[in-house]
């Protein structure tokens, strides 16, 4: 409910923000993670980027969906529609063989869970909204 | 005071929140960015990065001072940041966002850091455009954002 209460404040506070996605691995372990997201007039989710490999105190930084494109690249030839800067970011995916998680909105029906990482621990996933941007954190 | 309730909400639901900084460049002109900072070794805005330069609709992100050791700006004067003793030891105090080549020269940071300034907006700095600096932090992360 807090949560709740804090995202609308922030979305009063910025209307017109287009957000950044931040990734933060502050866990022991290399991460791989997909990321998803829609263009402007699109469906949750109809994005699927690529594996992105993210090492252990090391950080991702979108300023849009459109940087997507040049790394790590989008599946299947997908292609932002319309201008990159008023696609949503929607979700993150795990996927360690498994079991998958996914964290944010649309596709995803959770902002935090846990996933075993490579290295056998428990990894912590942290999905925000900081003010006009999207941050992730992962985190034993 | 709505800003101060809501860094306190986050700052409640931030338990993983591990210290990054984050920079984004919203505007149609490449931006400069100096990084200040502190460790065991360096008081406040004691470290002092190399320019930065984040280009149109771009980001950049440091996961903690000792990142910025061996990737681009690094620090200047052949200094080394250190993360022993966490993060009530070491942290992000201030920066300078400049536009290239235009009139804005912000200094902002936390207070009672060499730049105490959370928000500076300039004029015209980005073509006609008035562009405004913001220095927040949310749990315990850092944001740059350049609007």
């Amino acid at each position: 409910m807090r949560k709740l209460f804090t995202a609308a404040l922030l979305f009063l506070l910025a209307p017109a923000a287009r957000a950044a996605l931040f990734i933060n691995n502050t866990s022991k372990c290399t991460v791989q993670v997909r990321v998803y997201a829609h263009s402007e007039k699109g469906k949750a989710c109809e994005l699927e980027s690529k594996i992105m490999t993210i090492p252990s105190m090391g950080t991702m930084a979108f300023n849009n969906a459109g940087q997507v494109a040049e790394n790590p690249g989008w599946e299947k030839g997908m292609t932002v529609a319309g201008d990159p800067k008023a696609a949503v970011w929607d979700a993150l995916g795990f996927h360690n063989g498994t079991s998958t998680l996914k964290v944010g909105t649309g596709c995803a029906t959770v902002t935090t869970g846990v996933v075993k990482d490579a290295c056998g621990a428990d990894l912590n996933v942290k999905w925000t909204i900081a003010g006009r941007n999207i941050l992730v954190e992962l985190y034993n | 005071m709505r800003k101060l309730f809501i860094a306190l909400l986050l700052s409640l639901s931030a338990v993983g929140a591990k210290a990054a900084l984050f920079i984004t460049n919203n505007t149609s002109c490449i931006m400069v960015v100096v990084i200040r900072a502190h460790d065991l070794n360096h008081g406040i805005c004691g470290l002092e990065s190399g320019r930065l330069q984040v280009d149109p609709g771009t980001s950049a992100a440091f996961n903690n001072v000792a990142t910025i050791n061996t990737t681009n700006p690094f620090w200047i004067n052949g200094q080394t940041a250190t993360t022993s003793g966490g993060t009530a030891v070491w942290g992000w105090d201030a920066a300078t966002v400049v536009s290239l080549g235009g009139t804005m020269w912000a200094e902002i940071g936390n207070p009672g850091s060499c730049f105490p300034t959370a928000s500076v907006t300039t004029p015209n700095a980005c073509g006609t455009n008035s562009v405004t600096a913001d220095w927040t932090v949310m749990g315990s992360n850092t944001f740059i954002d350049i609007n």
